[in-house]
This record gives structure tokens, sequence and C-alpha cells, in this order.
């Protein structure tokens, strides 16, 4: 990642498609199933953000699945936006802008690749019906009311195993009180 | 800080990008306010990316590859002259939340007032394709919103100043959900200053009979001026 963004290297930025270009047309044909030619456009897209957007890149904030797991999201907001699922007028890096903002200290550097370590254990050993929900709702982008309805379980139902698989992944530092 | 936050499974549902654009801008300007919840975001994403690394792959011709690259050279120039240092920064308007800039591009002074009633003014900003509503509400000092009930979800964002209800005291960044459960529901704007908020109403039930089709421009009016 740092050759790509210091020296602009072709062969480093190569190795990247190689492992990302998979993964995100993977994402969004989770979303759309058979939408092949959306999901290249897709990989277009993000990897053309990351070429130009790679000197904005700080390792320290996020690792590089993030920096591009977040890169493909925004994307597919955008681009659902464009096409009318969303009516507005705001683009998806708007809103998570005030995420980004944060300069996180080396403790929380630290303690992100933690979390990010445990939750990767974690996941595979989360009952199926809470990772199903996970899919939905992260590689599927499903609302929660469209997760319900394609799983044919109640809405609350979505919710609590959600919650659960947070709880178990440990995701949450505040606990649960709602 | 806040003391009001959205439950855990919607700020999932927001870091994953699919929660519905409405209530994505009210969960975006509370976490501008909200360090905390700005942090379990970064953690929600970074199960978002552990999901989308763990996704199964199946390999593809490289086309693409090749097309991309090639498409490179000509990206190249943008990225040396457009470096993000140069780039000519709109003017922020003081207070408004970065999701709404683009909506208020002459900041909360600029705002095109509607008077719903002498104590209420309501400025509509967009509506989501599943018709749920995003609108500015201002409730003067002291003023008070009418009771009423909620036919779908209404969240309120507190953006300057304060109001009260049964409940409690919601102060700027507070993120308030109510439905059908919450009857009477009868906000009050503290007495020192005039109160500011995004609301998202989802949208009124439909009636769908052929008579009571005639009420819906009725009740298409807005949710606060009666």
């Amino acid at each position: 990642m740092k050759r790509v963004a210091k020296d602009r290297d072709r062969d480093a930025f190569a190795e990247l498609f190689e492992h990302f270009a998979p993964l995100i047309r993977s994402y969004s044909l989770a979303r759309d199933p058979g939408a092949h030619l959306v999901a290249d456009e897709l990989v277009q897209e993000v990897l053309i953000r990351v070429w130009l957007k790679a000197h904005t890149y700080n390792s320290s904030k996020a690792n590089v699945n993030t920096w591009i797991f977040t890169l493909a999201r925004n994307c597919r907001i955008d681009y659902l936006r464009r096409n009318g699922r969303y009516a507005s007028e705001v683009d998806a890096d708007d809103l998570f802008a005030a995420i980004e903002a944060d300069e996180p200290g080396p403790f929380e550097t630290t303690q992100q690749r933690h979390t990010a370590d445990r939750i990767q254990r974690g996941l595979d050993q989360l009952p199926v019906d809470q990772s199903n929900v996970l899919a939905k709702i992260y590689l599927e982008g499903k609302t929660q009311q469209e997760a319900a309805a394609e799983l044919r379980i109640p809405l609350g139902t979505v919710k609590s195993r959600v919650r659960l698989a947070l709880q178990k992944l440990e995701v949450l530092i505040r606990g649960e009180e709602q | 800080m806040s003391n009001h936050h959205p439950s855990a499974d919607r700020l999932s549902c927001f870091a994953a990008g699919s929660l519905p654009m409405n209530q994505a801008l009210c969960i975006s300007v509370h976490a501008e306010h909200c360090p905390q919840c700005r942090r379990e975001l970064q953690r929600l994403e970074l199960l978002g990316a552990e999901l989308f690394s763990a996704v199964a792959v199946q390999r593809r011709s490289d086309n693409l590859k090749t097309a991309l690259m090639a498409k490179l050279d000509t990206l190249g120039l943008e990225a040396d002259t457009g470096s993000p240092a140069t780039e000519p920064k709109p003017a922020a308007p003081a207070n408004v939340p970065r999701s709404l800039r683009k909506l208020l591009p002459d900041g909360l002074q600029g705002v095109h007032w509607k008077r719903l009633s002498p104590a209420i003014y309501a400025a509509k900003l967009c509506t989501d394709v599943n018709g749920a509503k995003v609108e500015l509400l201002k409730i003067k000092a002291g003023g008070q919103v009418a009771s009423h009930n909620h036919s779908g979800e209404e969240i309120t964002v507190v953006l300057a100043g304060s109001f009260s209800d049964a409940d409690g005291v919601y102060r700027r960044g507070d993120i308030i959900f109510r439905d059908r459960e919450h009857k009477h529901h009868r906000p009050i704007a503290s007495q020192d200053a005039d109160c500011i908020c995004l609301t998202s109403v989802a949208a009124p039930i439909q009636f769908t009979g052929f008579f009571a089709r005639l009420l819906n421009p009725l009740i298409r009016r807005s949710h606060y001026s009666s």
C-alpha cells in the first residue's frame, strides 16, 4: 500500500488488484446476484479511488482491509443513490466523514488490531442464524426489514440476532443497554 | 457528550451502509457530536471489513485488470495535480453538521422556514425514496409542539438549543426515536433559546380503500401542523 501511495508503484497496485478485485466483485454480487457488469464497475471505481486516494490512507487509522471495505461500501451507496434507491443530494463520503476524522493514538491502533483478530476468530464460531443476519446486512446491503422478510423471521428477531452476534464478537464498548 | 444514542443494531446497519438514507443522515449527525458512537462505528467497520475479506470468491478473467491498468495513465495526472491540500474548500457554515452541508449551503441562518404555527417552523430538506421525509424543525423558545402520535417512526436529532418531553431533556447531538408505541409525544423547547432539530418521519400509512384514498391528501400535510 505504501508503495502505491509514495512511488505510484504499478506492480504493488497490481498486487492490490489481485487480492481485492475478487472480494469487491463478490461483495457487489452479494447484493445483486448475476449483475456482473455492475460488479466490474464497482471493482473499477473502488480501485481507481484506491489509486487516487492512496496518499490519504493512514495505516494507524485503519488496516487496508477496513479502508477498502469502507471505500467499497461508499461507492456502492453512491451507485445505488445515482440509480434511484436513495433520493438525496448527500454523498456517502459526507455521511461517514465524521467517523474518519478521528485521529487514533498508538493505544487505539494496537487495540484495533486486537479487535480485528478477535472478530476474525469469533466469526467462525458464530451460530449460523447470527452470521446469516450479519451477511444480509453487511454484504447483501439489506435493511433490517428486508432481512426479516427474506429470512421469514420477525424484525425483532433480526435486531436481537445482530445484538447477540455483536456481544459474542465483543464489538461493543459500552455493552448493550437498549 | 450525548446521553441518547442509537441502538447497537441500528449503528451496525449504518456502518454496513444498509440503513435507509433518511435514518443514515440522522445517525451521521448524531455521530458527529458523539465520540462514543464514533468509536463504536469504527469497530463496526472492522467487523464489516472482516466479513468483506472472508467473502467467497471465484476467479475470473483478467480483462478487467488490463483495462484498469491502462486507465491509470490518464488518472495519474489528475492525482498529481489534485492534491487534497489545494482543493478549494467551500466555506463551512458554522453549526451545520458535515452530512447536511450540501443540503444547507447557506447554513442554519439561510434556511427558508415555513410557519406551521406561532411557535413552530419547518423547512423540508429531502424525501427518501421510501417516502420518509427529512425536515428541519424550529421550535421557538418555550414553544410547544401539539400533542401527536406517530404513524411511522420519527427520528429527531437536536442541532441547536434543547427541548424536553415527558421522558427527558434533549440537548445538542442527542438522538431520539419515537414510534407508534409512544403516545402523546409533546415536546417543549427550553425557555432560553430556539430549538432546531433534524427530523425524519417515515411515510404515513396510506389508506388504500376507494373512499379512504380521498383522505390521503389531508394526512400528507406536515406531520407537525395539526
